[in-house]
């Protein structure tokens, strides 16, 4: 029996080793994510067209237009050429793997990097065990959201929930289980590589509603955007019908803002992690811009603690329903949580200018 | 509990941990409690029914060994037999009969006596088919006096219930298990490894070429008023390829995993993609299966003791049987019937009646000429010609949960149009496509490997080809096993195909 238990030891260790080995030798940044992978090879591929670049998830994916921001710093005498990397679904850990991956990739072109203060390690389940989510999990991710999970004011069965997925997801990625095909497939012929995601300016930004009219026109879609595209259009249907869950939710945020108290301790590490990203910035000679989106799925009291604490100059907050009541009209939204293309060019120029007003400081 | 799941993965080295740390003497008793959780793990309510059918087996048979009397030993039999089918027609064919006679009725212009029946809701236990046939042979067997009878009851239950086999066979006969479940069993490092190895190849079969093959089975099928000639072709007979590794991967799993215990299983299934003719096909796939048909009705029938065309019914009875065991629904029946037609029609040929009937040197010439694995070629396309009409119930089933009412008969009625347009193989672009190229380069590498090894192994099981060879190629082949079902495998826990029987 001991004979077998060590040969199969030895064996699922030799085994786990091979596949570690040539996995990661074959893993490129973004490689897993079709969308992510189209935006991070467009703007690292032309550094001499950008110098500022917005992360984030969807909420910056769908509203931040840089067009309209770059014309409105162009209108103060700012020079700024900036990109949408904002992804669909990417939270906090994410984002922060984004940025530090930035920070190394950077070839000298970038000098603003926006940041979005949206959401926190919890995600949609449904992701779990796909190329998408797995891909760009690594240990020091993987502590991170599970450390940040455990100083969250949240139950301690999602505590432990999230961090198994955490495990799960990053095991997943290190073995490459069930990823192999697409990392060959990506390196063989790269069918990610469709600029639809681009949007129409090239610059990263595609608002709900433009994409819902331009993909509707392509016959050739893979599966995964069709079913993408049905969905969005279920929640948009669901949002305009629905008034009670609007307003329901309207007051929610305003609520969260309306009773925060100054002073609330933020989450520890939550908060130096960004400090620490600004920290990292300047010592590259980037500006790190904090933006606060409005719509988020997330608490706005736990993000205003993190906010009231992040250096002055270099944060904007959007997100209170109360001063920008424009956000959360029927006619501006798309669905629950996003704006449409109207709703969007408003929030874009809101933000353009004081985006403006704090690089003209 | 699926066997390519987590939660497997974690009962089987904790049973089996216990297993052999317990004495010799408790080991029955905790399969058994093993076994009862196992099904259980599916949903708990149908162990009644495990239970029903091994409590009237078990006691019917121990009445039979205990008269002397032949009609009451014939009596008790036949309360034995009747009662399980009973379970088994309610459970799995009281709504195909009724939607027949409703359909039937409504032909001919007649009131359905039937008001709208209650069994409309029941859902298939899972296993059903599998441990009514354990008790039905069981309760022959002891009435034949092959097998003695078992007193205890809950060793009985263990034989019925034993977790490996329970829910997709191999269908054990009591003469052959029981025994083995008795046996006093030691750790023995070459056995444990053999069934290890067994296990590690059933999962490789499982997740890595079957539920990849499904991606593109799926797409045709689902598709398949797109689909024509060879695209058709291709699709069923990936399907083919798909339902033998993944039926093989779970017989091999399971084997496996009773070798290791040190119960012997027997085997399901001998490399019948080399089946030189229909016949020879029976004999190497779900052996189990087959030789209880044999066993229990195509002798009962006579076999081919009788005359050409009673054997020609014989043949094509037992498939439909079998057909019908696979599945309650038209498309299923038809196409083991189709298969049957088809043996019989071999049949005629072997023995010279259909020359007889039409005398011509043609058929001794094509025999000459026909070599042995154009015969294979044959054999697989003409039962991937009735495995076509196996995958339609399915097609149905899919498009009855996407809201459309779709007949059996025209989803195959067009494929069958279809794949004879042999010139043309319109949507193929499209299917292989819809994965990437790697993923179906993956799939027909995954179809190569799958023939080379068995035509290299013979029909010799793997296990034992690799025990021959040096250490260092033993272990490569370990590690390419553990690295392909990492990386290639397709974890989406999809249900062995066999479960739904």
């Amino acid at each position: 029996m001991f004979k077998l238990i060590r040969n199969i030891i030895i064996i699922a260790l030799i085994s786990l080793a091979i596949a570690i080995v040539i996995g990661n030798i074959f893993s490129t940044f973004g490689w897993g994510d079709n969308t992510f992978y189209t935006k991070s090879k467009y703007f690292l591929d032309h550094p001499e067209d950008f110098n500022g670049v917005y992360v984030g998830g969807s909420l910056e994916y769908r509203h931040i237009d840089p067009f309209v921001i770059d014309a409105i710093a162009k209108d103060k005498g700012i020079d700024l050429r900036s990109f949408n990397l904002g992804n669909d679904g990417y939270n906090l850990p994410l984002q922060v793997w984004v940025t530090e991956n930035l920070l190394k990739k950077n070839q000298g072109n970038i000098k603003y990097i926006f940041l979005s203060l949206s959401s926190d390690p919890l995600f949609y389940k449904g992701i779990l065990h796909t190329k998408e989510w797995n891909y760009w999990q690594n240990i020091r991710s993987t502590i991170f959201s599970i450390r940040v999970l455990y100083q969250m004011n949240i139950s301690n069965k999602l505590k432990t929930q999230f961090s198994r997925f955490y495990i799960t997801s990053l095991v997943e990625n290190m073995l490459k289980v069930e990823m192999m095909d697409d990392l060959i497939q990506f390196h063989v012929q790269p069918i990610y590589a469709d600029s639809i995601y681009l949007g129409h300016h090239k610059n990263g930004y595609f608002p709900y509603d433009d994409e819902e009219k331009y993909l509707s026109l392509r016959k050739d879609l893979p599966d995964e955007i069709v079913s993408k595209m049905k969905n969005n259009e279920l929640s948009k249907l669901d949002y305009q019908k629905n008034q009670a869950k609007r307003d329901s939710l309207e007051l929610l945020w305003s609520n969260q803002f309306a009773t925060y108290v100054p002073g609330t301790p933020p989450i520890p590490l939550y908060l130096s992690t960004y400090l620490d990203l600004h920290k990292k910035c300047e010592e590259q000679g980037i500006k790190l811009i904090f933006i606060m989106p409005p719509k988020g799925r997330t608490d706005y009291q736990l993000l205003s603690a993190i906010y009231e604490h992040l250096p002055e100059n270099s944060k904007i907050n959007l997100a209170d329903p109360r001063v920008f009541p424009e956000f959360f009209t029927l006619e501006n939204g798309y669905n629950y949580h996003h704006m449409n293309s109207k709703g969007s060019e408003i929030y874009s120029k809101k933000l353009g200018m004081q985006i403006s007003n704090l690089l003209s400081e | 509990m699926l066997f390519n799941s987590i939660e497997f993965l974690i009962f089987f080295p904790v049973f089996l941990s216990v297993y052999f740390i317990l004495p010799q003497r408790h080991r029955w008793l905790f399969t058994l409690l093993a076994s009862l959780y196992f099904y259980m793990s599916y949903d708990p309510k149908y162990v009644v029914l495990l239970m029903f059918s091994t409590g009237i087996s078990w006691y019917s048979a121990k009445k039979i060994s205990e008269s002397q009397v032949e009609k009451t030993r014939k009596n008790w039999l036949a309360i034995g037999l009747i009662l399980n089918i009973l379970q088994l027609v309610i459970f799995k064919y009281l709504n195909f009969f009724d939607e027949n006679f409703r359909e039937l009725f409504e032909l001919i212009g007649l009131n359905y006596p039937v008001p709208e029946p209650w069994f409309n809701n029941i859902i298939l236990p899972v296993g059903i088919s599998f441990f009514t046939f354990h008790s039905l042979a069981y309760t022959i067997d002891v009435y034949k006096g092959i097998t003695p009878v078992e007193r205890s009851f809950a060793f009985y239950t263990l034989f019925v219930s034993y977790w490996p086999q329970l829910l997709a066979g191999p269908i054990p006969r009591a003469n052959q298990l029981i025994p083995e479940l008795r046996k006093p069993v030691e750790v023995d490092y070459e056995r444990m490894k053999s069934g290890l190895i067994r296990m590690a190849i059933g999962m490789f079969k499982k997740v890595v070429i079957a539920d990849r093959l499904a991606i593109y089975v799926n797409h045709v099928f689902d598709n398949y008023t797109h689909a024509t000639g060879w695209t058709i072709v291709f699709g069923a007979s990936l399907f083919f390829i798909q339902v033998y590794c993944d039926f093989s991967g779970y017989s091999d799993i399971a084997i496996g995993a009773s070798r290791m215990m040190g119960i012997k299983l027997m085997e399901n299934f001998k490399r019948p993609f080399f089946a030189k003719n229909l016949a020879d096909f029976w004999t190497r796939w779900h052996i189990s299966l087959s030789t209880w048909l044999t066993d229990y009705v195509f002798f009962y029938l006579g076999a081919y003791k009788s005359s050409g065309l009673k054997v020609v019914f014989n043949v094509i009875f037992v498939l439909t049987i079998c057909g019908l065991w696979h599945g309650a629904n038209w498309p299923m029946v038809l196409s083991f019937s189709i298969i049957g037609g088809m043996m019989a029609i071999r049949y005629l040929w072997q023995f010279n009646i259909v020359r007889q009937i039409k005398p011509s040197n043609l058929f001794r010439w094509s025999e000459i000429v026909i070599t042995e694995n154009v015969h294979r070629f044959i054999t697989f396309f003409t039962l991937m010609f009735g495995f076509l009409l196996f995958r339609v119930q399915t097609v149905v089933e899919h498009l009855t949960a996407k809201g459309l009412d779709v007949s059996w008969t025209h989803i195959a009625g067009k494929l069958y149009a279809n794949i004879f347009k042999l010139w043309e193989a319109r949507f193929f672009d499209e299917v292989i496509e819809h994965k990437g190229e790697t993923n179906f380069i993956l799939a027909v590498l995954s179809i190569l490997l799958l023939f080379v090894v068995e035509a290299f192994c013979g029909d010799t099981p793997i296990e034992d080809v690799l025990v021959k060879k040096k250490k260092i190629f033993r272990w490569s082949v370990y590690i390419f096993i553990i690295i392909s079902i990492i990386w290639f495998g397709v974890f989406n826990e999809t249900e062995f195909v066999y479960f739904q029987f």
